[in-house]
């Protein structure tokens, strides 16, 4: 899953890791835009939630992970929340590690910020055209990419590859179709209800 | 943002109920020389597709094992020491328990030989003692600790031997008297190691829903853990946001 304990990933892993991760927060910090931010908290309590709802799913259980729905609304300010999101976890909850943390915050944060580079933009327009259809892309494309990302660390770290993908794939080509709806859904409906929370209040406004 | 509070609210309850972590976690204790035990999401579901290993404690791995669909692996270890069980679901879900050679009842060798053998003359030791000892005062203890089986051995035994002894003559009788008390001593150390490992068993039993009980706790995430974390992140963006008003007031 999203949460790699430590001790599986081998050194060179976390190391690249963590450099990429404390690169992407320092850049997504320093363009951190100040309303931005109410929004970030808002989706980190439920990035930081979601967790925990988890659903036993063949060998391994599965959980939402909200990195879709987080870029395409965030775009870099996904990043921070992200951090902060995964941090609490593993500090209150001991899912993943904090050796990891870096490893696990870019395979949770990269797809979000390409979901943000791709989409973003279509959210941002005056009027969205198929709030549940872009919504469910990014739920997808989140979860997809962030499997495909685990895969990568644990190939790079182990020989033992192959059972890796496969339980991967059993798990997250599910997790992904339930994660496009429920995102689709949010989507839809943030865009309906208040659209403020969605898209900040100075461009809905404007 | 009123319209976002009561979808939070409604998480917050769900988790209340049925708290479901999906923290992978091993359980393992020593059963009569067999570690058992089983592996486990942190809130409750069993892990049936995790592969388990148990490896010594120089690092080699003893045991590969393939957990049933309730997640329960056992294993007989044929050496008293320190293991490590590994779970693995093969995804990225790792998780271990150290299990303690202080664990082991004085049933295993510290040794290379093997558990069963090993058993079986722990066993014949016992009966030997038993049947010494049976003839004399301090008889009555060491039947009590011995078991039933071997006691009833013990029995017989010991009314051929004073069928012997009243046989033999009585200048023998001093050596005899001496030999039967180091015997006695002898029976009196085996059945002291007997008697403690039954009671080292039972406690085992019965501590083990405790141990359970306290790892499943140790482990859920509680009430107080959801919201320390959700005010961290509020707290967070209530320094961010004064961060910036405070950088932003000076240059408009």
């Amino acid at each position: 899953m999203a949460h790699i304990p430590d001790g599986v990933l081998s050194a060179p892993v976390l190391i690249v890791g963590g450099i990429l991760t404390a690169a992407a927060l320092a850049f997504a910090v320093r363009r951190l835009d100040a309303a931005r931010i109410p929004q970030a908290a808002v989706l980190a309590a439920a990035f930081f939630v979601a967790s925990l709802i988890t659903v036993p799913l063949g060998p391994s259980s599965v959980h939402l992970l909200l990195n879709g729905l987080m870029g395409l609304v965030l775009g870099w300010a996904a990043v921070p929340a992200i951090f902060v999101g995964l941090l609490l976890q593993a500090v209150f909850f001991g899912f993943g590690g904090l050796l990891v943390l870096g490893v696990n915050t870019f395979n949770v944060a990269l797809p979000a910020l390409v979901c943000g580079v791709l989409l973003g933009r279509r959210l941002r327009q005056p009027r969205v055209a198929r709030p549940f259809v872009l919504g469910a892309v990014a739920g997808g494309l989140g979860v997809l990419m962030t499997g495909a990302l685990i895969c990568l660390s644990l190939a790079l770290s182990s020989a033992d590859f192959v059972s890796a993908a496969r339980v991967i794939a059993i798990t997250y080509v599910p997790l992904a179709v339930v994660e496009a709806a429920v995102t689709g859904f949010c989507v839809a409906f943030l865009l309906r209800v208040s659209p403020d929370l969605l898209v900040g209040r100075e461009l809905a406004h404007a | 943002m009123p319209s976002l509070r009561s979808p939070l609210l409604v998480i917050l309850m769900l988790l209340c109920g049925a708290a479901h972590a999906h923290l992978l976690k091993v359980f393992a204790i020593v059963e009569e020389g067999r570690i058992e035990g089983y592996a486990y999401f942190a809130g409750g579901a069993r892990a049936g597709g995790a592969r388990v290993s148990i490896a010594a404690a120089d690092g080699q791995v003893v045991a590969e094992l393939q957990p049933d669909a309730a997640g329960a692996f056992s294993h007989a270890v044929g050496v008293r020491g320190d293991y490590r069980v590994v779970a693995d679901t093969g995804d990225g879900h790792r998780a271990e328990w150290m299990v303690a050679a202080s664990e082991f009842g004085g049933e295993l060798p510290a040794g290379a030989e093997g558990a069963a053998g090993a058993e079986r003359a722990a066993g014949a030791e016992g009966a030997a003692g038993a049947e010494g000892a049976a003839g004399v005062e301090g008889a009555a203890g060491a039947k009590g600790a011995a078991g039933a089986e071997a006691a009833a051995g013990a029995e017989a035994a010991a009314g051929a031997e004073a069928a012997a002894g009243a046989e033999a003559a009585a200048p023998g009788a001093d050596r005899a008297d001496a030999s039967m008390r180091k015997l006695t001593r002898d029976a009196a150390q085996v059945a002291g190691g007997e008697l403690e490992a039954l009671v080292e068993r039972a406690v085992a039993r019965q501590i083990r829903p405790l141990r359970e009980a306290l790892e499943a706790e140790r482990s859920r995430a509680r009430l107080h853990d959801i919201l320390g974390g959700l005010g961290y992140i509020a707290g967070l963006a209530g320094l961010a946001l004064w961060w910036r008003s405070r950088n932003g007031a000076s240059p408009p």
